[in-house]
């Protein structure tokens, strides 16, 4: 059976309320560091590339 | 072409076979989503990484039955395994496999619309998704409709396995749809709770799906951000590669040197094993290794080019074998966890959901090396049962008989009372010719065994 669940869209299994409201606590939790750990890995490819750059310039 | 019988639950579509060739139909409901598979470049990235199952778009004619918008040939995976039949390290990589996926889909607009570990196979040694319709455009704002699955799926026993016991994993064949939360929660150790990954996975999960009920119904799902999502992935990552397991003793893993074979007879059996697989022709292209231990006659047997299933009762011993076929890249060896006492049977809905032992394919030779006195004495089963089993599985057996002297047969024979007149080399043959004919026999030197080579009569 096809479910309509508010903003979930079709879905043929439960996700179950339980799991979306803790899941949207973890999400929550987890956001903030999980965007500093990303621009953090940007960063240091940044570097690392620019050095490399420099390297090949020189 | 009516739909295989565990092709059902999803209405995007159905697996069927027509003239013994894989068929999958994809239905209107699921056009705009396949079509964004495609488009997105996703589907091609994820079969290019082999984590997905490839396939061909064939003619509507191939059609199973009406509302059929594509219909796709997928490629057909040799032997078909389940979650309760793989150690640890097979377990924990394919949840890394559909976490991978499901980063690579978010990352293209799209979702795993489900998380069940039995979308996943293991092909050429490594697991890969065989559901092309599990993944989906990715609904604004919503939560991941697959992740108390994925929890009960996978984390929640690769948790078990870790920290209780690797036989935990047992318990998917009681729950087909992944251990439950609550049960996971209750099993596992208490200082669990202190590790913030299965803290808030499995034990807070589990304390907020008991307490769901109270929710009013009408109620909307809560929003998450796409970084939400990608967060709780790249969480669900990190928590699963933190859960280790290594065999420390195995059952069987001083095996072979508590065996009464010398060096030379070791390397004698070697011989002797290659040269009776090496007499049946044609030459057998899959091989079924019972009692397989940690693998070293399956790769023997590999080594004639066929694919090889090994099969052992020790999740200790599959777990060696696995991290051996991951480290030399073997593709032709699939170990998995099996207890011939009791093995795996038909289960799911009107128990044809997931194929029993018996059924899952037909091996065109069987070896049972080091094997029948464990069935025989330590089973008390009847070499005439033995028979009839090893006549179901394969046209061809090469077996090791290993007689009452052999010291591996007295450890069993030490704590019980003998009851087992037959059992000898003559009650042995005797039995096992009424359902084979005698190809070869063979002594193995130094040793008090001797090694047969039969075929099926009929």
């Amino acid at each position: 059976m096809i479910h309509q669940l508010a903003n979930i869209g079709p879905a043929y299994i439960d996700g179950g309320t339980g799991s979306f409201i803790i899941q949207a606590t973890i999400a929550g939790v987890l956001s903030a560091a999980f965007v500093i750990k990303q621009r953090w890995a940007m960063l240091r490819s940044f570097i690392s590339q620019r050095r490399q750059t420099g390297r090949h310039g020189n | 072409m009516p739909a295989l019988a565990s092709s059902f639950r999803d209405p995007s579509g159905f697996v069927y076979e027509r003239e013994g060739v894989l068929y999958r139909q994809v239905n209107e409901v699921y056009r705009s989503d396949y079509n964004l598979l495609i488009s997105s470049g996703l589907y091609r990235e994820l079969v290019d990484r082999g984590l997905m199952v490839e396939h061909e778009e064939v003619g509507p004619e191939f059609a199973s039955s009406t509302g059929a918008a594509v219909v796709l040939r997928p490629e057909r995976i040799p032997n078909i395994s389940y979650p309760y039949e793989w150690c640890f390290g097979q377990l924990k990589d394919a949840a890394l496999a559909t976490l991978e996926i499901q980063r690579q889909a978010l990352a293209r607009g799209m979702w795993l619309k489900d998380a069940s570990a039995y979308n996943i196979q293991f092909r050429g040694g490594k697991p890969l998704l065989i559901d092309t319709l599990s993944l989906e455009a990715l609904p604004k704002g919503a939560p991941w409709i697959a992740y108390a699955q994925f929890c009960r799926h996978f984390l929640a026993p690769l948790a078990l396995m870790a920290q209780v016991d690797p036989r935990l994993s047992g318990l998917l064949r009681v729950h087909l749809d992944g251990i439950p939360l609550d049960l996971a929660s209750a099993l596992l150790p208490w200082k669990s709770k202190l590790q913030p990954g299965i803290a808030m996975h499995i034990h807070m999960h589990a304390r907020a799906e008991r307490t769901s009920a109270q929710v009013e119904v009408s109620k909307p799902a809560p929003r998450i951000s796409a970084v939400g999502l990608a967060a709780t992935v790249d969480n669900l990552i990190s928590v699963v590669n933190a859960l280790k397991w290594e065999p420390k003793g195995t059952e069987w893993a001083d095996y072979y040197n508590e065996t009464n074979y010398s060096g030379a007879a070791m390397d004698g059996k070697h011989r002797l094993v290659r040269d009776l697989i090496d007499e049946i022709s044609p030459k057998p292209s899959l091989i079924w290794d019972l009692g397989a231990n940690t693998g070293a006659f399956s790769r023997l047997a590999s080594d004639t080019g066929a694919e090889v299933v090994a099969w052992d009762v020790d999740p200790a011993a599959v777990e060696l074998n696995y991290q051996q076929v991951k480290k030399d890249g073997e593709s032709k060896i699939l170990p998995l966890v099996q207890d011939l006492t009791n093995p795996s049977p038909s289960l799911g809905w009107d128990l044809a959901e997931r194929d029993s032992f018996l059924r899952r394919s037909s091996p065109d030779l069987v070896m049972a090396l080091a094997l029948i006195h464990h069935l025989a004495i330590g089973n008390n089963v009847p070499l005439p049962k033995l028979s009839a089993f090893f006549a179901e599985l394969g046209e061809w057996l090469v077996i090791e008989f290993v007689p009452k002297q052999d010291s591996q047969t007295q450890r069993l024979l030490r704590s019980r009372l003998d009851i087992f007149t037959d059992y000898s080399e003559t009650g042995f043959e005797s039995a096992f010719r009424s359902h084979f004919s005698l190809v070869r026999k063979v002594p193995i030197p130094e040793t008090v065994r001797t090694l047969y080579l039969f075929r099926r009569i009929g």
